[in-house]
């Protein structure tokens, strides 16, 4: 569904990512991972038209970038906006809405009914009128999830969605992801916690620069094929027991960061 | 113009409402400096929430030049200096992007650049002009340092009511778009907007609304008008619209309290360009601003702590889990 050809990106003279082919499965939950600087934000970006590829190209249902935006939701990473922005976490969701909006229209009740439900879906509801920066980091995680929510798009894509978030929100999320893919959808995660790819997602990419491996969680899920992705960085760290199926708690400490 | 400056008393402010309405000088110059107050205030908003206050700055500076050439070539003509002013504005601005991109300094440098070497060159060239062009010296070139408000002519309101309709129609059109532009670049982007194309409109209705209230507030002084009635506005909300909202509101009070009280201090002899009487009102409701919403934080705080503790610790309690 998402197809990924010959994709080179750099900036100024170093490769972030070299030659990396692939295509995510629709309808599954797939997990990005790598260290740190293997490029893993730039080829959500690329994926969005964000940054521009040196080469290779990048097609879903075989349209180009521009005709397909519409069917992408993206959840950034909560860094990148001014929190401090005078705007409530009701505006922020409806926000999300905008796209579906032709030029000089404004959201009517259709796009408030739409937010509404989806800050009931995240447990966000009854902060919808506080100002953004009187959120916790898990809340304001859920207000980019609700914004997404809303967007009606049959792709989402997530930079970090469990970064520096609480448990409940870690379990909204994750209800979220099994409630998606039930609707068919196709979630693309970035992630760090190598425990939870291996408990909830179905498919992953591991990137290191260059794609290291790709495929069902089941099959290359290795030790080796971790080890390649991790260790060429230099910074290799301990990895989570693989084999531990009593894993009861999903964020063990197997945290690598 | 000369023919046209008003140093007939213009007066007492609190005069009649007849006066008032009989002095059709007065009347022009409320309802011109009203209007600048009112785009300057609301665009402020823009550069305040992009954090590039400074930005105003670098234009109002970098404008002087655009009228002193803009003056060389047409004379005194306000619509042909208020281009040549945004033609500055724009060139200087579109210079510190360069600057950021190609070379290794960052944008405060630029900016520092950018906008001294421009506003120097408009120096010069003023001072040439001044020396050298017949009847340059009573056209009150002058007036652009730091604005003279009495000396606003028809035209000049003309020009300035065409230029704040025009702004304030495309931001009432596009309003979500430049919402969600400033908001979150990246997530507009992915939603399909084109955000280069909106970022360099909101320059561009910066530059305009700063270029039309250099006659009355002066390129020196100009950045006050951008960046006061929005860090003002600021305070009382925390939603965008009515930000902006208050933002123009506070910016017409103090464009024309001020303007009329420098009016008034003509007539008692004592000359103060407009400019500064604006800042001052201006900065001074900033002030009034914090100073309330302190105050109105510091009584919730003392005599609605209780209430508010219990009323968040309840929603705390039933939202920890998503249903």
């Amino acid at each position: 569904m998402i197809q990924i050809n010959d994709l080179t990106i750099s900036y100024r003279e170093q490769p972030v990512l070299w030659d990396i082919d692939e295509e995510f499965p629709s309808g599954k939950l797939s997990a990005i991972i790598g260290p740190n600087g293997a490029g893993k934000s730039t080829l959500l970006k690329a994926i969005l038209g964000l940054v521009q590829p040196l080469s290779g190209q990048i097609t879903i249902q075989k349209k180009s970038v521009k005709e397909y935006l519409g069917l992408i939701a993206y959840v950034p990473q909560k860094g990148n906006i001014d929190w401090d922005f005078p705007t409530t976490a009701f505006d922020l969701v409806l926000m999300g809405t905008y796209r579906s909006l032709s030029w000089f229209r404004r959201p009517g009740k259709l796009q408030k009914q739409k937010t509404e439900a989806a800050l009931k879906r995240v447990g966000m509801w009854d902060f919808r009128d506080r100002q953004i920066s009187q959120l916790s980091g898990g809340q304001q995680q859920r207000l980019f999830l609700a914004r997404a929510l809303v967007q009606d798009a049959p792709i989402f894509l997530l930079d970090e969605p469990f970064q520096g978030v609480d448990i409940p929100t870690e379990e909204t999320i994750l209800s979220l992801f099994q409630e998606l893919r039930n609707q068919g959808k196709t979630v693309i995660a970035i992630h760090h916690d190598l425990g939870m790819v291996q408990k909830y997602f179905d498919w992953v990419l591991m990137l290191n620069v260059q794609k290291i491996v790709s495929g069902e969680v089941s099959k290359v899920f290795t030790k080796e094929n971790l080890e390649k992705t991790y260790a060429s960085k230099g910074d290799f760290l301990i990895l989570p027991k693989l084999q531990d199926k009593e894993l009861s708690n999903p964020i063990s400490n197997s945290k690598l960061i | 113009m000369s023919l046209d400056v008003p140093n007939t008393a213009i007066l007492p402010i609190f005069g009649t409402f007849r006066d008032f309405f009989d002095n059709s000088t007065l009347v022009r110059i409320v309802i011109g400096t009203a209007l600048l107050g009112m785009v300057s205030g609301a665009l402020g908003c823009f550069a305040f929430l992009r954090r590039q206050s400074l930005l105003g700055d670098g234009i109002s500076h970098a404008a002087l030049p655009g009228i002193a050439i803009a003056f060389l070539i047409v004379h005194d003509q306000p619509l042909w200096l208020i281009l040549g002013a945004a033609s500055a504005g724009i060139l200087a601005t579109w210079l510190m992007q360069i600057i950021v991109r190609y070379s290794s300094l960052g944008f405060d440098t630029a900016l520092a650049i950018v906008s001294s070497v421009f506003f120097g060159t408009g120096m010069v060239l003023l001072s040439w002009i001044q020396g050298h062009v017949r009847g340059s010296s009573s056209s009150g070139l002058e007036k652009y340092l730091f604005g003279q408000a009495a000396l606003m002519i028809e035209k000049d309101v003309q020009a300035i009511a065409i230029t704040c309709t025009i702004i304030f129609l495309i931001l009432f059109l596009f309003w979500k778009e430049l919402k969600i532009t400033i908001f979150d670049p990246e997530f507009a982007a992915s939603c399909g907007y084109n955000v280069p194309l909106l970022e360099k409109l909101i320059l561009a209705l910066l530059v305009l609304a700063i270029v039309i209230g250099l006659e009355s507030v002066g390129v020196v002084l100009m950045s006050a008008m951008v960046v006061a009635p929005a860090a003002a506005a600021r305070q009382w909300t925390n939603r965008f619209g009515r930000m902006v909202f208050l933002a123009a509101f506070f910016g017409a009070v103090s464009a024309t309290v001020g303007s009329l009280s420098s009016d008034y201090l003509a007539t008692k002899r004592r000359s103060i360009p407009t400019g500064p009487m604006i800042v001052l009102v201006a900065l001074s409701i900033v002030f009034c601003s914090s100073l309330c919403w302190r105050c109105i934080y510091q009584f919730k705080r003392t005599f609605l702590s209780d209430r508010s503790r219990k009323e968040t610790g309840s929603i705390l309690s039933q939202n920890t889990i998503g249903k």
